[in-house]
């Protein structure tokens, strides 16, 4: 049932000029949702560096694959974690709505219907998962059916809520898109797609703790515990730096196994001392007794930034080095 | 629950008239219908294409 203001407002006879306010369009009012606000709710930012990872993946598994199969597959992939993304934003739409970075998004800002996200977020799911059954084999559309399953529930049902680690075990998440690209070819896995996968489990935690050190406060009033609320900002400096440091060995791992070539060697050496160098800058920040940043957190968020590029780079590398190689 | 702060950010900012609403709500249904007609076309042919290439390369993933 609508209620007075909105049926007031959206009544083309309503009478006079009625502002269309935000009551108007909350609670069980949903009239009027456009296509941006759908594709919206597919995160399409965070879709892109997932699609790209699983792009790299497919184009480096030895083997061929017809190019509608191909893109078949990339299809999938993108629609799937946009479909983990929309059911997230079903699950998460109270926390969304008390954070000012997210309570634009379409279901806290009322313009789709929490019923509407998760039934459209649950359909593209098995819809992309029976699509990649068909297109290529079972072995990668049960790893893009777990890769959905531990997005929604491990991550957004389970850690999230309950513990600073979330995005540690949680980042395994958006790790899973090379493992698919390559079995999506390969019919199976190997050592070399299970090293990109631990590249970005690995990438992710300083990825995601540099935004959170700036960010921390819409975390703390939505009450998620993200490392920085439950820990401090300094214990997350220190985390990110470990975790840098792990992440660089860990991405120089594929060329000291001989599985690479020195295209992606070099290049992973000097993007890694670039993160490493971003890193310690975050952890030598200007700070106060209570490690609170005085420079706006502006090591922190170049950190971000640079993560960002780094891995688009990296596994840029990756595809030259075999190309190349 | 506060509503206070939302603001639907695709909507002009200011008040809209019962006309200009309307109308901006069968651009907005019109929209959604055409990327629906988009999506069952586009599914129409890539189930076609890949039964296609199933049925004519199956060594290529086949």
């Amino acid at each position: 049932m609508m209620n007075e203001t909105a049926r007031h407002a959206l009544s083309p006879a309503g009478g006079a000029e009625v502002p269309l306010t935000a009551d108007a369009l909350h609670a069980d009012v949903y009239p009027i949702s456009s296509v941006g606000d759908w594709i919206a709710l597919l995160k399409p930012r965070v879709v892109m560096l997932v699609v790209f990872t699983g792009w790299i993946g497919m184009m480096i598994a030895p083997g061929t694959l017809h190019p509608v199969l191909a893109a078949t597959a990339i299809l999938c992939i993108t629609v799937a974690a946009g479909a983990a993304g929309a059911i997230n934003m079903w699950y998460d739409r109270d926390i969304d709505l008390v954070m000012r970075r997210t309570r634009n998004r379409p279901i806290p800002a009322g313009r789709i219907s929490p019923s509407g996200a998760l039934g459209f977020g649950v359909v593209l799911s098995c819809g992309s998962v029976l699509v990649m059954a068909v297109a290529t084999n079972a072995v990668a559309a049960a790893l893009l059916a777990g890769s959905i399953g531990f997005y929604v529930f491990i991550y957004t049902m389970w850690l999230k809520r309950r513990t600073a680690q979330n995005i540690v075990i949680g980042g395994a998440a958006g790790a899973f898109p090379p493992l698919i690209g390559w079995a999506a070819v390969t019919g199976g896995i190997d050592v070399l797609p299970l090293l990109m996968f631990a590249i970005i489990f690995f990438w992710t935690p300083p990825h995601f703790w540099s935004l959170a050190l700036w960010a921390h406060a819409d975390y703390a009033r939505a009450g998620v515990p993200m490392l920085p609320v439950v820990a401090g900002a300094r214990a997350t400096r220190r985390q990110i730096f470990a975790y840098t440091l792990v992440l660089v060995a860990v991405t120089l791992a594929p060329w000291a196994l001989a599985l690479t070539g020195p295209v992606y060697g070099f290049a992973a050496l000097a993007l890694g001392l670039g993160f490493i160098l971003c890193s310690w800058r975050v952890l030598r920040d200007r700070q106060d007794t209570a490690g609170v940043s005085q420079t706006n957190d502006a090591p922190a968020r170049a950190a971000f930034k640079f993560s960002i590029a780094y891995l688009f780079i990296l596994f840029a590398a990756l595809a030259v080095d075999r190309l190349v190689g | 629950m506060n509503a206070a702060p939302l603001s639907p950010a695709p909507l002009s900012p200011g008040p809209l008239s019962p006309a200009d609403m309307a109308a901006e709500l069968r651009r907005r249904r019109r929209g959604r219908n055409v990327a629906v007609l988009v999506v069952l076309v586009g599914l129409a042919v890539l189930f076609y294409a890949i039964a296609v290439v199933k049925l004519a390369r199956p060594e290529l993933g086949g």
